[in-house]
């Protein structure tokens, strides 16, 4: 018994939670706050509250909880008023509910009636006609925790787990047709050892088998098409049954189409099912069926009846099923099935059908086949391939509202069943315009996409004057192929975009609960959540942006007291917005808060020695310290933005994708953080570049302007670091063959000064040896197998196998302060 | 065997652990529909059990979101409820669930109607 | 220590109780690795040195598209760094998830000793015992056990 009372022990820790949530909503609720999602809140607290009573038996509290549920549901769909009245007699019965709660914590019994008067209430606002509210039901059951012992008793139902799945062997999830009939039919002739298997129209032996069931039950099944959209699934229907009694399934597998026509969610088959057994009834056999009621067709009919349909399914249709088999071509069957003869068409005995399953059903092969070559999509098989269909807008755009013509001919191929009522057919919606693809076969796609493209870039640039005026036709040809390439690139990456709403979504409740926790009040605001970015980056996207919204919400926006000190308004405001800026994703987040500290914050750093004590970062490099690695430490980290990990995890999470983060405060206005990211990892445009004879690469999007050295003027600071002067600026410098502890034997005059921009207002200028050209590249990454280095962003293969490593041109600048010897 | 557990109550993610991990499943939790989305997102589930009045992401638009998926449409999905009334449960079924549990269950019917559901 | 854990595993594992090696040369000294941690075993072809990093670790190569670090053994033990030529040799390892690289100067064999035959290393002020997980004795010669996960260990600047 020591389990229940630890579900007890924690019940009742809800439980206390889920009163001081009730407390909190109400309180807001009665200052006016009019948000339907704390309704929604106070009735899931009331609601789960009950459900615990529910199964420790404290049917007092169950009792209470349910009426004042119902008045709650009421008041949430708009039937009963949130009246001052209603809200007192809420706040009044919440107090109840604890009562009861305490009670049933101490063993204590409330007196009879306890509550009752409020109980009335509700029921008098829930039914004002005074028709007698229904007691709940099934609240009597005792949850008693029970150890079932998988190795003790062979026959208990948990014991049966191992066997069943060498049995039923369970496929891969995303394995596409496991429900389908095929799979389902093929696992039946195989395995279902209480039951014999007959697959109508195999052939003429089949007959004498049934015809007279005396003794059996009989049953036709139908299954329809939303059996298989709730994963519901035949085989495991007829392993229930035979545990009711004895079964023997025949299954009509006429309606099978072809291949081509083939589609894995369409009930093709009906089966009659014949059950024998002394505990056999109509009952027991209905709830078998329980969760499919509705979703399928079920005649049930007692011993030593048939009626016509069954008859006709069982015998009456095998003649017919020969003649259409001589008028209809044959199914065909892949190569590899076809050594025996399939069993579609090839009388068999029934024993050997469900014996052996070498020779018999070669369903789940096809149904097998069909998953294999329906990812591979084939043209002939599947004329409708969605993913060419994404590409070509047009075709979608087209007015008929007409089916294409090339839908698949089962629609047309109607169930001539014997007398069988019509079986309704796949809804008659639009047709399905999306297959199922695993995730890394895309990738597969994506990466050689990604190849393909950096390859076409290298032709281009093999492309020298000469050669474009002597060969006119294969320049053009070149040039056609960069734009197929491209737009081959987009496409592939469509198909990866996903809306960055999936991540955003989550947020709001984050800042709930984080108002909560502060007694800060905190709104709210998205902007842009159907932008759409690539699927690996929204799912590195949670995190940072939880621990950005965290840092808003903990030391940005300030308390309320504050906030009306500063004529703020009371609520703060925390924007989290998305858009699209040219080959990038802007992910910002911005709050109206205190702005960041930034004597606070320097203090910080020097004193963690992130920050040299005699440097004097500006504003914008202070600001950003906040991502510095060893800036937070869990000892100062309050209980909200901490878990022992900083904002540097933001950083290295947003690297790790090839993005950066920049943050800009506003003393007294607020903070904003920005995250840029790439709209797509698969390719980068990037300079080549070389020091010390290691190939760099520096991406093109931050890069404003190369200098050769020898031109460029360069002036210096006490500390000795050198500055570029262009255009009225002074740039720090940093020397990457220094920077990266190289030694270079280039001529200082003959190297290059790449000028970069990375986020916010400053330059950057880098020094390079050489440079070699502009491409684009496929990005890797180094912590896959190694580690995160400081100024690198990623590692990319080049044209002749040659790693490069990719410069992290924000790295550089942010952490520049860490590094005196950045100064050349 | 994976079983996901989704609810918001700890109690009834902590009574469904012991039943089915003394049973020998594998038990994953989630405290909505959305966490639940994201197990899925990254785990391999035989079974899910899923509450309906949860933050969030209802059960609801949980069941709806993994039958669009694709990727699920195959995976039986339980709902738990304690509604006696039919409509939750039929929303359930309308939005994919294969069956029901109805609160607070009995350990051994919980069992069965798992194994009935499950390959 | 962890000669004496490995033993106990192996009393665990039951069966099964001899390994394989692959031994490989560091000037005079043999060592080895179990064969399975092997992935692929290719020539030395340079690779493109990592910035800031400890001499040992030699840089990056693309294996198949995915960028793997090499890690020079040889300056692992404090022996200076490998005057690397194309009849070096590289070995291809999974550690844990990741998969590295190391340089040494030559693969001589596959060796199956057996578990019991695995001595531990002695303690000592050196860092044998430390980088070796055990030492075996194979045709009267030494062959080191090499331990993968402290040769990979600390391999940044110093925090």
């Amino acid at each position: 018994m020591s389990e229940l009372d630890e579900f007890k022990a924690t019940y009742f820790d809800e439980c206390s939670e889920l009163l001081t949530e009730l407390e909190e909503q109400f309180m807001a609720i009665e200052e006016g706050d009019q948000d339907p999602e704390r309704l929604n809140a106070v009735f899931r607290a009331i609601h789960s509250i009950k459900g615990g009573a529910g199964a420790f038996g404290f049917t007092g509290l169950v009792g209470f909880a349910h009426s004042f549920e119902t008045l709650l549901d009421f008041v949430r769909d708009g039937r009963i008023e949130m009246s001052e009245k209603v809200l007192t007699l809420c706040i009044r019965s919440s107090d109840l509910v604890a009562d009861f709660v305490s009670a049933a914590q101490e063993g204590r019994e409330l007196e009879d009636g306890y509550g009752a008067e409020e109980k009335a209430e509700f029921e008098a606002l829930c039914n004002p006609d005074g028709a007698e509210e229904e007691e709940p039901e099934d609240f009597d059951i005792e949850f008693t925790p029970v150890m079932v012992n998988v190795d003790a008793d062979a026959d208990a139902p948990a014991a049966e787990l191992p066997d069943d799945e060498d049995v039923f062997e369970s496929p891969p999830l995303n394995a596409g047709a496991d429900t389908d009939l095929g799979a389902a039919l093929d696992d039946a002739a195989d395995d279902l050892s209480d039951a014999d298997v007959v697959f109508a129209g195999d052939g003429t032996d089949g007959a004498p088998e049934f015809g007279a069931a005396a003794d059996a039950w009989t049953l036709t099944f139908t299954p329809l098409p939303a059996l298989f959209e709730r994963a519901n699934d035949p085989l495991l229907l007829f392993r229930e049954l035979a545990i009711v009694g004895d079964s023997q399934v025949n299954a009509d597998i006429r309606e099978i189409p072809e291949l081509n026509d083939f589609e894995p969610f369409h009930p093709y088959c009906q089966w009659v099912i014949t059950l024998k057994g002394d505990d056999v009834t109509e009952e027991r056999i209905r709830e078998v069926f329980e969760f499919v009621e509705g979703d399928c067709e079920i005649e049930v009919t007692p011993p030593g009846e048939l009626s016509e349909r069954q008859t006709s399914i069982l015998v009456g249709e095998i003649g017919p099923a020969d003649d259409q088999a001589a008028t209809e071509p044959a199914p065909e069957v892949p190569a590899e099935a076809s050594a025996p003869a399939p069993a579609l068409e090839v009388p068999e005995a029934p024993a050997a059908a469900a014996d052996d399953a070498g020779d018999a059903p070669s369903f789940a092969d096809l149904a097998g086949e069909l998953g294999v070559d329906m990812d591979a999509a084939p043209e002939e098989a599947k004329p409708e391939e969605p993913v060419a269909e994404k590409a070509e807008a047009p075709k979608e755009t087209a007015p008929t509202p007409q089916p294409p013509a090339s839908e698949p001919a089962a629609k047309s191929t109607a169930p001539a069943f014997g007398n069988a009522p019509a079986k309704p057919k796949t809804p008659e919606k639009p047709p399905v315009q999306s297959i199922r693809v695993d995730l890394d076969k895309v990738d597969r796609v994506v990466n050689m996409v990604g190849e393909l493209v950096i390859t076409q870039s290298m032709l281009t640039q093999q492309m020298d004057e000469t050669l474009r005026d002597k060969y006119q036709e294969l320049v053009r040809g070149i040039e056609v192929l960069a734009q197929t390439t491209r737009g081959l690139q987009d496409s592939v990456m469509a198909i990866r975009a996903q809306p960055v709403k999936s991540v955003f979504s989550r947020m709001p409740r984050l800042v709930r609960e984080l108002a909560n926790k502060t007694g800060k009040k905190i709104k709210l605001e998205m902007v842009g959540e159907n932008t759409e970015i690539d699927k690996t980056v929204i799912e590195q996207l949670s995190d940072p942006l939880t621990h950005m919204i965290r840092n808003s919400a903990d030391h940005g926006i300030e308390s309320c007291e504050k906030r009306t000190e500063r004529r703020k308004p009371e609520q703060g405001t925390i924007t989290l917005s998305a858009e699209q800026a040219g080959g990038n994703i802007l992910i910002i987040v911005e709050d109206d808060g205190a702005g960041i500290n930034r004597e606070r914050v320097l203090a910080i750093a020097k004193e963690r020695g992130v920050v040299p004590q005699d440097q004097t970062p500006s504003d914008e490099q202070i600001d950003n310290l906040i991502f510095a690695p060893g800036f937070s430490t869990a000892s100062e980290i309050s209980d909200i933005s901490g878990r022992g990990v900083g904002m540097d995890v933001v950083l290295s999470n947003i690297k790790k994708i090839g993005g950066s983060v920049h943050v800009r405060s506003n003393p007294g206005r607020g903070t904003r953080m920005t995250l840029r990211l790439p709209l797509t990892l698969a390719v980068l445009d990037v300079m080549l570049v070389s020091v010390a004879g290691c190939p760099y690469v520096v991406p093109l999007s931050s890069i404003v302007e190369t200098i050769q050295a020898g031109r460029a003027e360069f002036g210096k600071v006490p500390s000795g670091s050198r500055l570029l002067q262009i255009r009225g600026e002074y740039v720090p410098v940093v020397d990457l063959a220094t920077r990266f502890a190289m030694h270079t034997d280039a001529d200082e005059n003959e190297r290059f000064v790449v000028l970069c921009e990375a986020e916010g207002t400053n330059k950057l200028a880098i020094i390079v040896d050489e440079i070699i050209g502009q491409q684009q590249v496929v990005i890797k990454s180094l912590e896959e197998n190694y580690e995160r280095i400081d100024g690198i962003a990623g590692g990319t293969i080049l044209g002749d196998g040659q790693v490069a490593l990719i410069v992290d041109v924000q790295g550089l600048k942010t952490t520049r302060v860490n590094h005196r010897s950045a100064a050349a | 065997m994976r079983v996901l557990t989704v609810d918001d109550s700890r109690t009834i993610l902590a009574m469904l652990q012991h039943t089915l991990a003394g049973a020998g499943y594998e038990v994953l939790q989630a405290e909505n529909g959305q966490e639940g989305l994201d197990v899925l997102g990254a785990e391999n589930v035989d079974v899910v059990i899923t509450d309906i009045n949860m933050p969030v992401m209802d059960g609801i638009e949980f069941i709806k979101n993994v039958r669009a998926s694709g990727q699920y449409q195959s995976l039986p999905i339980l709902i738990l409820t304690t509604e006696t009334s039919q409509d939750k449960r039929d929303q359930g079924r309308a939005a994919g669930g294969t069956g029901w549990i109805v609160k607070p269950f009995d350990p051994d019917k919980l069992l069965s109607v798992i194994k009935k559901v499950s390959h | 220590m962890e000669a004496i854990e490995l033993n106990e595993n192996d009393l665990e594992v039951g069966g099964a109780n001899s390994i394989q090696l692959i031994a490989f040369s560091i000037g005079e000294q043999a060592y080895g690795v179990e064969i399975t941690t092997v992935r692929e075993i290719r020539a030395w072809n340079g690779a493109t040195p990592l910035p800031n990093t400890k001499e040992f670790v030699r840089g990056v190569v693309n294996l198949r598209g995915t960028i793997v670090p090499i890690f020079d053994l040889r300056a692992r033990f404090g022996a200076g760094v490998t005057e690397a030529t194309k009849t070096h040799v590289v070995v291809v390892l999974a550690v844990g998830e990741k998969w590295i690289g190391i340089l040494v100067d030559a693969v001589s064999d596959i060796l199956t000793v057996q578990k019991n035959d695995i001595h531990p290393v002695p303690e000592g002020e050196n860092m044998d015992s430390e980088l070796l997980n055990g030492i075996v004795t194979h045709d009267s010669r030494m062959v080191g056990l090499i331990d993968l996960e402290s040769v990979v260990g600390q391999t940044g600047e110093e925090i």
